[in-house]
């Protein structure tokens, strides 16, 4: 057998499309789904792990200009950034805030964007606008495997596909978990030997 | 349109170490430029189940100076290879290189071009295994420290459940409880120090604290049994483990997988007798890749277990870190991807680690352990 310079020559692929990738290149990929966000406005972002919440806060920071995004640590549940240079916050796992920080958040920053795991208008003080990230449509769930797969691409020609199969499988395993759902493909995708769908 | 395209070009895409990368760049000048510096570098990076690591290898500048319009330029080069890591095909963790070229042109944005390259193990005076690789030290002793802290965190709570249970079955249930968790916690001490009752402490040496690729493990055991007895078995286990450490959500989060396993029975004389010595050697050939290798969120290790299973008692266990890496002796026989082992075993589960990877108690492989046998071996080994 010849072998391969990279690892997944074979495939057409430079890395694996579903292992870890750098947050900058994670938001290049993401997939907005968002109406669009007026200066002033404060929305916020509700969903379990895995469902995309700091995937779409990454992509907008890319898409909206003067945005910068903050992840808040469990160590230092506060907001670090300065509104000097910046115009739209998206805060990242913000229900880690107290009334108090998330307030004082809502007051410096004109524009904000909260990812969340509950529900943060009771202590907003402030009126949100709310998104739900929950459920998962097969063409949704295929576009984002679609342009994981893509981006790792490593020449022209064919690239592997998940199947239909696939992701039907998946969406009655994880329900709208991708991230749980990447975790199998990657899976798949090391024991792929040669060029063909993903199949699970 | 940029002021100029460049293009990499590599004589071989796949070399071992110690052997010179050769080829030439090749510069297309759209427009008159001034370039500061058309350099060449190689670069390592990993990718997988963990974050990226990544890092640089040998540097070279190539040209310095004015471009014309419609200019075709071409550099002939010869950058050395890199001390490591090497390229590597695992299930977790893969090790790629290339070779980028870069032209510095002052307000713009620099053109850039890479070409692929894997990089085999070759004889080298000091191999890199990465930015975080340390040669096997004594034993992590943070891992007693949170036993032992996890055990009085399970006492102190149990004290307290008895403390506000009212009723005294309840008290009861959370003395068991409590009991269990202390005692689960602490097996391992008491395991070693019960095995240790009736064999003292064995006495190992590694012989081969580093091994080439697709070498020889070799080790040396002596026991000698504080009273005559039988020993079910006694083995060594050599094992490959990848690390990869991701961030999930609000977690570092660290996946293992064992890449390589393999164990060998130690002809130790299964009847031992009070106060003589039973001496064993062991030698595995390992596979020739994976090569040690530690960075910031990936790592690959390389231990020895040694497993002497005492009838109707607890085991004695100790697990011994040492390198499989080439030194300047190294003599390559195959290509080393064509060794990997393809299909490794099950993956064990993810677990939430603090920001450190969290790794089993293991010990030094150099180090022979402290005998409190005053004459106990002159020289253990020998018969």
């Amino acid at each position: 057998m010849m072998k391969c310079l990279l690892p997944f020559e074979h495939l057409n692929l430079r890395w694996n499309p579903f292992g870890c990738l750098p947050l900058d290149q994670l938001g290049a990929l993401a997939l907005i789904d968002l109406p669009a966000i007026r200066p002033g406005e404060v929305w916020q972002l509700i969903g379990d792990k895995g469902h995309g919440k700091t995937t779409r806060l990454l992509g907008l920071v890319r898409r909206l200009p003067r945005a910068i995004y903050e992840y808040v640590s469990p160590e230092r549940p506060r907001v670090r950034s300065s509104p000097r240079g910046a115009e739209v916050l998206l805060l990242d796992e913000a229900q880690r805030l107290s009334p108090r920080r998330l307030r004082r958040a809502l007051r410096r920053f004109e524009t904000i964007v909260l990812g969340t795991h509950e529900d943060l208008r009771p202590r907003a003080g402030r009126a949100i606008r709310t998104q739900v990230l929950e459920g998962m449509s097969r063409e949704r769930l295929a576009r984002i495997f679609e342009r994981r797969i893509e981006h790792a691409r490593l020449g022209p020609g064919r690239l592997p596909r998940v199947s239909e199969g696939a992701l039907d499988v998946l969406l009655e395993r994880h329900g709208a978990d991708v991230r749980a759902m990447e975790g199998v493909l990657y899976d798949a995708i090391q024991r792929m030997e040669e060029m063909r769908d993903v199949e699970l | 349109m940029s002021s100029c395209d460049l293009q990499v070009i590599l004589d071989r895409n796949r070399l071992r170490q110690g052997e010179p990368l050769t080829g030439e760049v090749r510069v297309a000048v759209n427009k008159e430029v001034h370039c500061k510096g058309l350099t060449l570098e190689s670069q390592w990076q990993t990718h997988g189940r963990g974050e990226r690591d990544k890092g640089k290898g040998p540097k070279r500048l190539l040209f310095r100076g004015k471009w014309r319009p419609h200019e075709k330029q071409a550099y002939r080069f010869s950058l050395p290879t890199a001390s490591g890591p090497c390229s590597y095909h695992g299930d977790l963790i893969n090790v790629v290189w290339r070779l980028q070229a870069r032209a510095d042109i002052p307000w713009a944005l620099d053109p850039k071009a890479a070409a692929d390259f894997a990089l085999e193990p070759g004889p080298v005076r000091e191999y890199y295994a990465g930015p975080e690789f340390k040669p096997p030290s004594p034993g992590d002793l943070s891992h007693p420290f949170v036993r032992i802290f996890i055990a009085m965190v399970a006492l102190g709570l149990t004290l307290l459940f008895v403390y506000l249970w009212p009723s005294s079955i309840g008290r009861w249930i959370s003395i068991l409880g409590g009991l269990v968790i202390v005692l689960g916690v602490l097996y391992p001490f008491f395991r070693s120090w019960l095995a240790q009752a009736k064999i003292h402490k064995p006495i190992v040496m590694i012989e081969t604290p580093r091994v080439d690729p697709g070498g020889v493990f070799k080790m040396r055991v002596a026991v000698q049994p504080r009273r005559s007895l039988s020993l079910n078995q006694a083995s060594v286990r050599v094992a490959a483990v990848e690390s990869a450490q991701y961030i999930q959500g609000t977690q570092t989060r660290t996946v293992r997988q064992t890449v390589f396993s393999k164990a060998m029975p130690l002809d130790l004389v299964q009847q031992l007798r009070m106060g003589q010595t039973a001496r064993a050697r062991a030698e595995i050939q390992l596979p020739a890749a994976p090569l040690s290798f530690a960075a910031r969120h990936n790592r690959i290790d390389w231990s020895a277990e040694l497993h002497l299973d005492i009838p109707n008692w607890p085991d004695w266990k100790k697990e011994y870190l040492f390198t499989a890496a080439p030194g300047p002796g190294f003599r390559p026989q195959a290509p080393a991807r064509e060794e990997q082992p393809r299909r490794p075993a099950p993956r064990e589960p993810a677990e939430a680690t603090s920001p450190r990877v969290a790794r089993r108690p293991v010990e030094t492989a150099q180090a022979l352990d402290p005998v409190d046998l005053d004459g106990f071996f002159d020289d253990p080994f020998e018969g």
